[in-house]
């Protein structure tokens, strides 16, 4: 089963929106709360950062049996440098931005962390695809 | 998933009271209730025993379940654990001495304020953060209708509970050994606790974390305010209680929002009410919210205060107990124990068992018919009008579609379907009418 949510740029006010419509949709399932939990977390990394970095972004979540796969893409700036984005602690933010707790550069590394497939395509100047699979154990 | 397949619950509904409205539909926090045949009917696996339905009932049909007072004579020894807030429904002017008094006075051999049990729950808390750096953020486990709420809608949220008894536990089990080595037995010591709510009545008749309670039963706070202002009344006041042993500033203050929060040096944070917890819990799911390392939730507003068994305004309640507390304290920053002589013992049982979820919200047990079921709601709800206006006896039209998908529902039950079938001319109006009949018994036809 598919669904799909769009996310704006700089709306920080409804960052995390979609993770929730998500969430609920998970525990319908009745899947293991840890996989739900991991899957919610990583998804809202991703919605942040499509809000703090792009202009405008999507997400396609399928279900199937056996699997979660979600794919979240954007235009925007685009990653020039994905293996230096994906160090824990880069970030390209402003002090600005950090002051008010964004850009500790730990989001990429976090959804590393609560995935078990991620896979990051970016073309500077154009836009990031961030694709996140976890599995469903049975 | 679920360890337990029948839980407990201290509310009901009086059939011959009520009268089908939505009321209680509307304010359950995980969507338990649904009016059928005229009457709401509460789903067991689902109540959290929170209380929002006995608040809103416009007819008084929620009832709580009450124990038998007849039954505590049988017991030589008989314990009344009354937390600070029983003392503060009543005016400063009534002396706790003689709120005691009066307890002794109807029957009771020894009267306990639950609160001398804060101290070691707190150390306990402390020594549970400092042990478990991996698990952030804690949740007090306090609040019983909130540790049912997280097993039922924020299962993954389990592991974050604090597993050390909640101070009415503690005190509880100190009564009971204190008069053990006084030579008595088990079965001879009646502990009853006075109690502000429902989900304390649950949490007594079905704990979760634990295989039975230290406590005997409980009596409603209710109930008790009025025995106790009787007897007074009869009396003329002139009462002499016992002298009294105060827990506490901060001890008497626990069970006030931000009673927890403000006796610990983490970075913690304290919400009342259930339905603005679950807002916050949504987030903390997701990762949103981050660096907070406890939360003290409680399901009523102002704590317990505000719970639904309380006589007093819950406002004056708050401000006669902090009243109360700032005289017992001299140091507001440190809990005096009363229970120093047991503290070995106390501490070697106040751990809880881990706190298993329950599976209260999923479509199937088995995830691929979750999700052809999960198809279907959505399909079902699109043809819903989506106004969630509760004539269906649904909280939703969410919640409707769900219910048809589980069987538990028909698509008729809603009335904006019934035109549309009316107007296409599929069903009759008899026929419509008695379709209405299913979910307003008595209303239509009268």
């Amino acid at each position: 089963m598919n669904f799909s949510y769009d996310i704006a740029g700089g709306d920080f006010v409804n960052a995390g929106q979609a993770s929730s419509a998500l969430k609920k949709i998970l525990k319908s399932l009745n899947l293991d709360s840890s996989l739900i939990r991991r899957t919610v977390v990583s998804l809202y990394e991703a919605e942040v950062n499509v809000v703090a970095h792009a202009w405008s972004g999507n997400i396609q979540v399928n279900i199937q049996p056996d699997q979660i796969c979600i794919v979240v893409s954007d235009k925007g700036p685009g990653i020039n440098d994905i293996n230096l984005a994906m160090q824990k602690g880069y970030s390209t933010a402003s002090p600005e931005v950090r002051e008010m707790g964004f850009g500790a550069g730990m989001g990429l590394p976090n959804i590393k962390d609560n995935s078990d497939v991620m896979e990051l395509r970016s073309t500077p100047g154009e836009g990031t695809e961030l694709k996140i699979v976890n599995k469903i154990l049975s | 998933m679920t360890a337990e397949t029948h839980f407990h619950h201290a509310l009901y509904v009086d059939r011959n009271q009520c009268n089908g409205c939505v009321h209680c539909v509307r304010v359950c926090p995980t969507e338990a209730i649904r009016v059928k045949f005229g009457t709401a009917m509460i789903d067991a696996d689902k109540c959290v025993d929170c209380g929002n339905c006995f608040r809103v009932c416009p007819v008084k049909a929620i009832k709580v379940e009450q124990d038998d007072l007849g039954t505590m004579l049988d017991f030589p020894v008989r314990i009344a654990l009354v937390p600070a807030v029983f003392i503060g429904q009543f005016p400063n002017e009534i002396k706790t001495e003689t709120i005691y008094g009066a307890i002794l006075k109807l029957g009771f051999t020894y009267v306990f304020e639950v609160e001398h049990g804060v101290e070691l729950v707190a150390d306990g808390i402390r020594d549970y953060i400092s042990g478990n750096p991996d698990i952030r953020p804690f949740i007090s486990s306090y609040c019983p209708a909130i540790i049912r709420l997280i097993q039922v809608r924020y299962p993954s949220l389990t592991e974050n509970i604090v597993l050390v008894k909640p101070p009415f536990d503690v005190s509880a089990l100190y009564c009971r050994k204190h008069f053990e080595d006084k030579g008595y037995k088990q079965d001879q010591i009646g502990v009853f606790y006075v109690t502000p709510c429902a989900a304390k009545i649950a949490a007594v008749k079905s704990p979760v974390g634990e295989s039975k309670s230290a406590l005997t039963g409980v009596i409603n706070m209710d109930f008790l305010y009025n025995k106790v202002l009787s007897v007074i009344y009869l009396e003329h006041g002139k009462i002499v209680g016992p002298e009294v042993q105060s827990p506490s500033g901060p001890a008497i203050k626990w069970s006030l929002t931000r009673g927890e929060v403000s006796c610990t040096s983490v970075r913690a944070l304290a919400i009342d009410g259930i339905h603005d917890i679950c807002d916050f819990l949504d987030k903390i799911e997701i990762g949103q919210i981050k660096g907070i390392d406890f939360l003290e939730l409680r399901s009523c507003q102002e704590g317990c205060a505000g719970g639904i068994l309380t006589a007093g305004n819950t406002f004056l309640t708050v401000e006669n107990i902090e009243r109360r507390a700032l005289l017992e304290t001299d140091d507001s920053t440190s809990i005096k124990c009363h229970l120093n002589d047991y503290r070995d013992y106390l501490s070697q049982h106040i751990s809880l068992s881990p706190v298993e979820p329950r599976s209260g919200l999923n479509l199937d047990q088995e995830v691929e018919t979750a999700m052809a079921k999960l198809e279907a709601l959505k399909e079902i709800e699109l043809l819903l009008p989506g106004i969630d206006c509760n004539a269906c006896g649904a909280p939703s039209c969410n919640a409707l579609a769900e219910d048809i998908v589980l069987g538990k529902g028909t698509m008729n039950q809603c009335p904006f379907m019934e035109l549309l079938s009316l107007n296409r001319g599929q069903i009759s109006p008899a026929v419509a009418l008695d379709h209405a009949e299913d979910v307003w018994t008595g209303r239509i036809k009268g």
